[in-house]
């Protein structure tokens, strides 16, 4: 500023301010008095008028242009790359629906049973229903609650389920009994029994049903369907552990233990033989 | 050089006003259609308002190489600290949205270059023969900030302008006719860019007739 005292130098938006003529006559004239004798506002009030000047010289209009066209093949080649990107974004995410889809669709028709005889087999992987052991059935410890036991399916839809399988007397019996359902489950065991080349695992199974429904006039025959599957098939183990169990409960502590001798002698090295080993220690002690 | 000249025209195809539109952009600094508008509108101008600060700095490198950088560093400020000076903006005309744009394109461009020539000094080692011929001389270097070219005219000036103000029988208006006389004679604005800014309250007729008048005082 120079000598005289006209007042602070002007802020930048007090000078766009007085091009604009916003500014109030008091601080107008103000500005004005500043400016007047002010070389740097002035030279910063010529550099605004510069810089909002309306008029572009060929140069600068060159150089505008030149840069807006880059700006716009730029915005343009964005605008093609986000859709492309959108575009093979959209390719992944049907190509993804499409892998899942497709996998569970896989993968629920591999889990899905496609018999009777695997709905009772998944549902013997769930959970042991009891000591006595079922024909196919994989080894599980036994898990005892106080309370009623859950089964943890809807046994209601799967006996539907079963329907549509067209499950057979024996495949409804197993069904039944590993719900502990003994009113239904003897019904078609026996049913299944009685029909001719009836297997070591109608038998078998049979025998479990009689033995774990509990019921005293039956406990004997029991007894008699797993020597009958054993003669049908003497290597039959689950017959072989079934009746050392029947002569565990009827109080038979000799010829138990040579049954779990015998059953040891067929399988040696499943986990069921590892719970008759275990058992057959149990009695010697 | 009037063949040479385009006039600048604002694009204003919206419904929605360039003042408006600013606000907008400062109380939604995420919706891309509205930032997309505001590009439209002004991404020309925001250019322009650079090109210029660069060459009034004296700038001769590559101006498109740089000019997008600086753009985008406008469009940095305007967002930064959640748009704080896209909401401070309380202007209500197609002007103070320029104005607006202006100094804050003005300003990058002067962090820019103050930047970078921290940067120069930094990497400048001047040869010990250089300083020394320099000092024996005892003729300060043209960049050396003691030197002052206007000095002189500004002097001389200021003394005109006391007379002329001093005289002026348009007493109302006195100070922004010197201003006038200043603008034009000093710091070299042709009458027509003088009226073209509202503030002055004048035609180019008008600047005419008060340039005339002072003169003609001055002469007296």
């Amino acid at each position: 500023m120079s000598g005289r005292d006209h007042g602070q130098c002007l802020k930048e938006d007090t000078l766009t301010d007085y091009l604009e003529g916003r500014l109030d006559p008091a601080v107008r004239a103000a500005s004005e008095a500043h400016l007047v004798v002010c070389d740097n506002c002035r030279s910063h009030l010529g550099y605004f008028m510069r810089l909002l000047s309306d008029e572009v010289p060929v140069e600068e209009y060159t150089v505008l242009e030149n840069l807006t066209d880059q700006s716009h093949r730029q915005r343009v080649s964005t605008t093609l790359r986000s859709s492309a990107a959108l575009y093979k974004l959209l390719i992944a995410v049907a190509a993804s629906v499409i892998l899942i889809v497709s996998a569970r669709f896989v993968l629920e028709r591999s889990t899905e049973p496609k018999s009777a005889a695997e709905v009772v087999q998944l549902l013997l992987a769930q959970h042991r229903p009891f000591e006595a052991r079922m024909s196919g059935e994989p080894h599980l410890a036994i898990v005892r609650t106080r309370g009623a036991d859950e089964p943890g399916a809807s046994y209601s839809l799967l006996a539907a389920e079963m329907t549509r399988l067209s499950a057979n007397s024996h495949e409804m019996g197993r069904f039944y009994l590993l719900q502990k359902d003994f009113k239904r489950a003897i019904p078609y065991l026996e049913m299944a029994e009685r029909e001719v080349g009836a297997s070591s695992a109608v038998h078998n199974d049979l025998g479990v049903a009689y033995l774990e429904s509990e019921n005293a006039t039956q406990l004997s025959k029991a007894a008699d369907e797993f020597r009958h599957a054993l003669r049908t098939d003497s290597s039959f183990a689950p017959a072989a552990f079934n009746l050392a169990v029947f002569y565990e409960r009827a109080g038979a502590t000799a010829q138990a233990e040579t049954q779990w001798k015998v059953y040891l002698g067929l399988d040696a090295q499943s986990e069921w033989a590892i719970e008759a080993q275990a058992r057959l220690q149990g009695l010697s002690r | 050089m009037q063949q040479n000249i385009w006039r600048f025209r604002r694009k204003n195809t919206s419904a929605t006003s360039g003042p408006d539109l600013v606000r907008e952009c400062g109380e939604k600094l995420t919706d891309p259609a509205l930032w997309g508008q505001f590009q439209f509108r002004f991404e020309r101008l925001i250019f322009l308002y650079l090109i210029r600060a660069l060459r009034c700095r004296s700038f001769q490198e590559d101006l498109e190489g740089i000019v997008p950088d600086l753009a985008q560093e406008v469009y940095v400020r305007l967002v930064q600290h959640d748009g704080r000076i896209l909401r401070s903006f309380r202007g209500t005309t197609e002007f103070s949205v320029m104005a607006f744009l202006a100094r804050i394109s003005s300003s990058v461009v002067h962090d820019h270059l103050r930047q970078a020539a921290t940067l120069r000094r930094r990497a400048q080692v001047v040869p010990i023969d250089v300083a020394r011929e320099s000092e024996q001389i005892g003729k300060p270097q043209a960049d050396s900030p003691e030197f002052d070219s206007t000095r002189l005219s500004a002097i001389l000036s200021w003394i005109d302008v006391e007379r002329v103000v001093e005289g002026d029988p348009d007493r109302k208006n006195a100070q922004r006719n010197a201003l006038i006389f200043k603008l034009h004679y000093i710091d070299g604005f042709q009458s027509t860019e003088i009226a073209s800014f509202p503030g002055f309250e004048l035609t180019k007729s008008g600047v005419d007739a008060v340039l005339a008048r002072l003169r003609k005082r001055i002469q007296q």
